[in-house]
């Protein structure tokens, strides 16, 4: 299980939000408590309790209603700039292993947290006071080395997350993007572990 | 379901309207998905774009309570530009049949069919009767219908159909409705594409079209669609409800409602005084030697049920004796038990697995009549608003006589036993963990509670005991005393099946006494066989458990996986599968065959019936086995408001009239508002400034009915916390309502909190020249997990708090002319800014 | 790229169980650390098929068990409707196991006119209920209508419930409530 990769469509989610559940549950990761502010989406941030939560953008386009889910996590960098921050301070502090994962291990609690935090391209990792921990998608690093899927991956009945060997993973993805038209694109790019098709280059700027 | 989740991938065109799929019944989705990848069309008609709108080819918007109008548009569209399947509807329909000539069409009969009694005001017929006597056939020889094959007699059902529907121009429907006029066109040609011979359409619906006064007529509109363009018996088609909950369609089949007895049988009339004036009264005859005519068997089908009831001992006219009788015009469904209740009628209420202080309609009459309670048993797994209700809102328990006992039972892997999806599949699960604390399963409590019940009666003086104490009852270990503690499901399984009574040589083969019946085929009418419903007879035999079965092979290449788990009726898949082929018995879509005719045998699924095809003569049967003459019915005398769909407002309209006709609500509907006392809790409220937008109800993902299992659950409680009502941003402008803001919805019965999701998925309609809002509410919500309730030492307290209350607390006190299925998707509110 | 070693493993665990520790009022069962050193917690539990109790798709699920515990649900790849995936309640069914402290785990009850709810036994709950079911039952049960047709009913009493039951439950409960002579016989695929 070397150099693995997940792949999103944002075209097939339906954000029936299995992948969140999916997530808390093989994670046991505590729920929040939360309030609808007007929208569906929720919880409303990543949090050390929420690793992987999907994001609402809804918008009219010549005049047909354009409805996309975004499933914000970890992107799993590959090279991380995490890591390369981390081990500044701390040498191993932050790994990228074997299967693509970037984990965070408890030597992180040496560092200041902001050094981390800061150094994600992609604003992701929270940090819990009370643990002194940051928390992220860890890729299910222990369900792949264990030889199963991502516990999201496999929760997923559309097949919005696909996970496999990076390379095949990317041939799909780069079939798909031709497939949905000269607007789409792959997001962020090749570097990295788990990776989005894009239907519209428009939701870059939702992303951000 | 006529076919199962499965066969969606097999459509050629997925027709969702009345559901929306995606969000309600997920996994749905990744067989729609697998339709869409082979090239299938995906419509969404929805009064807002949904999850499933999201994914569609075409989606078109319509107001709610407008679905006859539009699927009466599209009927008009295929017959204007002969899309239909002339064979199919010739050979398989009653299309050919003639009518009494003196059977009106509302057209010509002010608004409605002729036969109509009732109370004239200047709204129509309220609280009306049919008379069917004009809704027959014309009758020959030997009491079969006529017919004209060239479906060119006025009198006969083609042609009355298309005179009816001729009415329903684009240009009238989309005024109605509020579709655009080629929006609603451009789904009519995609759909009607599925009249192609090896097409096939499908339809899912679900709560959108139930509930509603006009709820039977929804779906009888689309079955009319379905025949006209042969798409009934076809892989990727039928007729297809999406069940909502994971055993409603066993608990149906297994008769929890007073009109019906496991397996569909009828409950006994108080004019059917014995068991022969029963059998009589029940068993439909046919002068057609061709018409199968399957329920001539009725009379197997009722002796093995009091068999089981009342064992080999008591003969079946004591055993009918038995059964309680219903008053032949009364009806007993859940509205009337409410009304019954509120107006201190009766006294005891068992209310098991249910939550019906937030899932029925009226919400603030259910809970007021609750009070008048004497006792009240509720069973859960999580303390709900029903068992607490004298803690509710607005409630002072000093003053509330009500005794109540709230028990807690085992979650569904706690226990082992069998469920049935939507497809007609009896799935067995089984027994992960130990009922959580002291909670038993359902099956234990019920046994229990027998136990006690017969011990009573055996000790003490008490009114008709012997039903009671003659009842049979084996279905687990019995102690010293006859009890049984624990309820065996395989036993009670196995006596659903049915059990040889005695030696009995069928077909010239003896099957033994004490052996399971092989399938319903078997049962006999003499009382010498047992089954509880004869529908699951074939589920467990001697080959063993069906429903256990984990086969999973795809030998028909048309995803049946037949030897996975077990269907009723005897393992057949896709219901009605003779129409899927020719008279010779060649498939209409030889690329996706479900049965095939092949060397003087049925190939493939399990066909209804294993004689040979049309072709055959008098040795064949017609396709709809189950009705008298063995041709669908595109008319239909079976419901109680009209042998074809008539559109009709809802009880609360944003009209002033009827767009077509002077009868504005269904006739044949029930009407609880005029009621005079009470009429503030029924109250109504039509055309009305005080409530100027349409509101409809729905589903979450994350949530399921009243919430009772999901709010409880912090993880998906977090997903969807609380109460909302969604509104377009152009009606949010105009009440100056911004997203996020905590807004009332009322309507003349109640009133919510709810925060106001604003957005452009709901657009305002044209109707008729006028613009019209609706809204929508989720319905999961009740006080009881809130925040702001009080907790007292010995409350549960959610980990996770939701917010806000049900949305029954606005919906209206009215159900279909038919299934009595309250009208929770069509009435009128306000919206305001708290 | 590198493979992680044991003792980063137990770190990068141990890291994230300490999370759950302090976190607290999880309403879900702590994961006992030894478990995760030894490999996957799942890897040694026993799997118990069941289908999903939500909605009626029907979609199959693994309960994971240790001695009695139920430590993970995830569906059932071997399932032909589901294989593997599910939605988010399905996904969350590990929260209505025991693991969730907010079930009922014993009968309640409130007499008249009582303000809160008191523990009590079954024996004294279904006792109870058994007699007020016969006094109902005896004090309105019509042989004859008002028509003197025999109807052998009771219209004192009504029942509600429940499509959550299993086949078996569903026929034994309506066999139950018809030998009692009920009429108002009904539940949720009514609304």
């Amino acid at each position: 299980m070397n150099n693995m990769a997940i792949f999103i469509d944002i075209s097939k989610c339906t954000a029936c939000r299995a992948c969140q559940v999916a997530c808390k549950n093989w994670n046991q990761l505590k729920a929040e408590q939360t309030e609808n502010r007007g929208s569906h989406e929720n919880p409303p941030d990543l949090s050390a309790h929420t690793w992987n939560r999907i994001r609402w953008v809804e918008e009219l386009k010549n005049r047909k209603i354009s409805w996309s889910f975004f499933n914000d996590r970890c992107r799993h960098c590959d090279p991380p700039d995490c890591k390369d921050a981390a081990d500044e301070f701390v040498k191993g502090a932050i790994i990228k292993d074997k299967t693509g994962a970037v984990i965070f291990t408890e030597k992180i609690k040496a560092i200041d947290p902001d050094e981390i935090l800061s150094a994600c391209p992609y604003d992701i990792p929270r940090y819990d006071p009370e643990t002194r921990m940051i928390y992220k998608c860890n890729f299910c690093f222990d369900r792949i080395n264990a030889g199963l899927t991502p516990a999201c991956v496999k929760a997923c009945s559309t097949g919005a997350l696909q996970f496999g060997d990076k390379t095949k993973m990317l041939h799909l993805a780069h079939d798909r993007i031709s497939q949905l038209g000269k607007n789409a694109t792959l997001y962020p790019g090749e570097d990295y572990n788990i990776f989005w098709a894009l239907p519209d280059k428009a939701l870059l700027k939702h992303i951000g | 379901m006529t076919n199962h989740w499965i066969d969606l991938a097999n459509s050629d065109c997925i027709l969702a309207m009345g559901s929306n799929p995606v969000k309600n019944h997920p996994i749905s989705f990744k067989w729609m998905t697998k339709a869409i990848d082979r090239g299938a069309t995906l419509i969404s008609v929805d009064p807002r774009f949904t999850r499933t709108s999201g994914k569609a080819h075409i989606y078109a918007p319509l107001r709610s309570g407008t679905d006859i109008a539009f699927l009466g548009g599209m009927i008009k569209y295929i017959i204007d530009n002969n899309l239909f399947f002339e064979e199919y509807v010739k050979e398989y329909t009653n299309a050919s049949f003639l009518v009494n000539p003196d059977f009106k069409l509302p057209a010509d009969n002010e608004g409605v069919f002729s036969g109509l009694t009732g109370i004239k005001t200047n709204e129509g017929i309220l609280d009306g009767k049919y008379d069917k006597s004009t809704w027959a056939f014309q009758k020959g020889d030997n009491g079969t219908p006529k017919k004209d094959p060239t479906l060119a007699d006025p009198n006969c059902v083609f042609q009355l159909l298309k005179k009816h529907f001729s009415r329903y121009t684009p240009d009238l429907v989309s005024q109605i409705t509020g579709t655009p006029e080629d929006n609603l066109l451009q789904v009519y040609k995609a759909y009607g594409k599925t009249g192609k011979a090896n097409k096939a359409g499908t339809i899912m619906y679900a709560m959108g079209w139930t509930q509603h006064t006009v709820g039977t007529q929804n779906i009888r509109t689309m079955a009319i669609i379905q025949l006209l363009l042969g798409n009934m018996g076809m892989a990727g088609g039928g007729v297809n409800a999406l069940r909502g909950e994971s055993n409603v369609q066993g608990s149906t089949d297994h008769a929890l409602l007073f009109h019906i007895l496991p397996g569909y049988l009828k409950t006994p009339k108080a004019s059917q005084q014995n068991y022969q004036d029963y059998i009589a009264a029940v068993t439909p005859r046919s002068g057609d030697a061709i018409s199968a005519n399957w329920w001539q068997n009725y009379p197997k089908y009722s002796a093995s049920l009091l068999k089981e009831f009342y064992g080999k001992d008591v003969s079946l006219d004591d055993a009918y004796h038995y059964f309680p009788k219903i008053d032949d015009t009364e009806n007993y469904s859940w509205l009337t038990i409410f009304d019954q209740l509120y107006h201190n009628k009766f006294s005891g209420l068992l209310s098991w697995g249910q939550n019906p202080a937030c899932s029925g309609a009226n919400a603030n009459k259910t809970r007021k009549a609750l009070t008048n309670l004497d006792w009240l048993v509720n069973v859960n797994l999580f303390d709900n608003e029903t068992g607490s209700f004298w803690k509710g809102p607005g409630m002072d328990p000093e003053k509330i006589k009500t005794e109540v006992f709230m028990l807690p039972c085992a979650a569904s892997f706690e226990k082992e036993g069998s469920i049935t999806n939507s497809g007609r599949w009896m799935q067995w699960r089984y027994k992960a963990t130990e009922p959580s604390g002291q909670s038993r399963p359902d099956g234990d409590i019920i046994c229990d509670l027998f136990n006690r019940l017969r011990h009573l009666y055996q000790t003490n003086e008490g009114a008709f005991a012997a039903p009671i104490l003659k009842l049979k009852w084996h279905y687990g270990p019995k102690d010293r005393k006859g009890n049984i503690k624990h309820m065996d499901p395989h036993m009670v399984a196995r006596e659903i099946n049915g059990y040889f009574l005695e030696d009995k040589i069928i077909k010239g083969k003896l099957y033994n006494k004490g052996t399971l019946v092989p399938s319903f085929a078997y049962l006999q009418d003499d009382g010498s066989t047992s089954s509880g419903n004869w529908l699951y007879c074939n589920s467990y035999t001697k080959e063993g458990n069906m429903a256990a079965r984990k086969i999973k092979a795809d030998p028909s290449g048309i995803g049946l996986y037949s030897g996975w788990a077990w269907c009723w009726p005897v393992n057949r898949r896709i219901l009605y599968n003779r129409a899927s082929v020719d008279k010779i018995g060649k498939p209409w879509a030889p690329e996706k065959p479900v049965i095939e005719w092949h060397r003087n045998v049925w190939r493939g699924d399990v066909p209804d019936g294993g004689w040979p095809p049309l072709s055959k003569g008098t040795k064949s049967r017609y396709p709809f086995i189950m009705l008298p003459e063995g041709h669908a019915h595109i008319f239909g005398s079976g419901c109680t408001d009209g042998p074809f769909p008539e559109h009709y407002e809802p009880l609360e309209s944003p009209l002033k009239s009827h767009p077509l006709s002077p009868q504005f609500v269904n006739p044949a509907v029930k009407r609880w508002d005029r009621d005079g006392q009470e009429g503030q809790m029924n109250a109504r409220a039509t055309n009305d400034p005080r409530f100027p937008i349409v509101c409809t109800t729905y589903r979450l993902g994350e949530h399921w009915q009243t919430g009772i299992m999901t709010r409880w659950q912090p993880w998906l409680a977090e997903l969807e916390p609380g109460m909302f009502v969604e509104i377009s941003d152009v009606l949010a402008k105009e009440l100056g309502i911004k997203k996020g803001e905590m807004v009332i919805v009322e309507s003349a019965r109640g009133a919510l909190e709810a925060v106001a999701i604003v957005t452009i998925r709901w657009q305002p309609f044209n109707v008729m020249g006028k613009t019209i809002h609706q809204v929508g509410i989720p319905w999961h919500y009740g006080w009881a997990t809130t925040a702001e309730r009080s907790y007292h030492a010995t409350d549960k307290k959610p980990e996770v708090f939701t917010f806000g209350d049900s949305a029954n607390l606005v919906t209206p006190n009215i159900g279909d002319a038919n299934t009595m299925i309250p009208e929770s998707k069509c009435f009128m509110v306000n919206v305001r800014k708290k | 790229m590198k493979t992680i070693t044991r003792r980063e493993f137990i770190q990068i665990s141990g890291g994230t169980l300490a999370g759950f520790a302090l976190s607290g009022c999880l309403g879900v069962n702590m994961r006992p650390i030894q478990e995760s050193v030894n490999g996957l917690r799942i890897l040694h539990a026993r799997q118990t098929t069941t289908i999903c109790p939500y909605c009626a798709v029907g979609c199959g699920i693994i309960v994971h068990t240790v001695k009695g515990k139920v430590i993970n649900t995830e569906g059932d790849p071997d399932h032909p409707i589901n294989e593997g995936s599910l939605c988010s309640k399905g996904m969350a069914v590990y929260q209505i196991s025991h693991n969730n402290p907010n079930r009922l785990t014993q009968p309640l009850y409130r007499p008249p006119y009582g303000t809160e709810w008191e523990e009590v036994s079954w024996d004294f709950a279904l006792d109870k209920i058994a007699r007020r079911i016969k006094e109902t039952r005896d004090k309105t049960f019509e042989t004859t209508n008002d028509k003197n047709r025999i109807v052998n009913r009771t219209l004192g009493m009504a029942s509600l419930g429940s499509a959550a039951l299993d086949n078996e439950e569903c026929y034994i409960y309506q066999k139950l409530l018809r030998g009692l002579g009920l009429v108002y016989v009904e539940h949720q695929a009514r609304i």
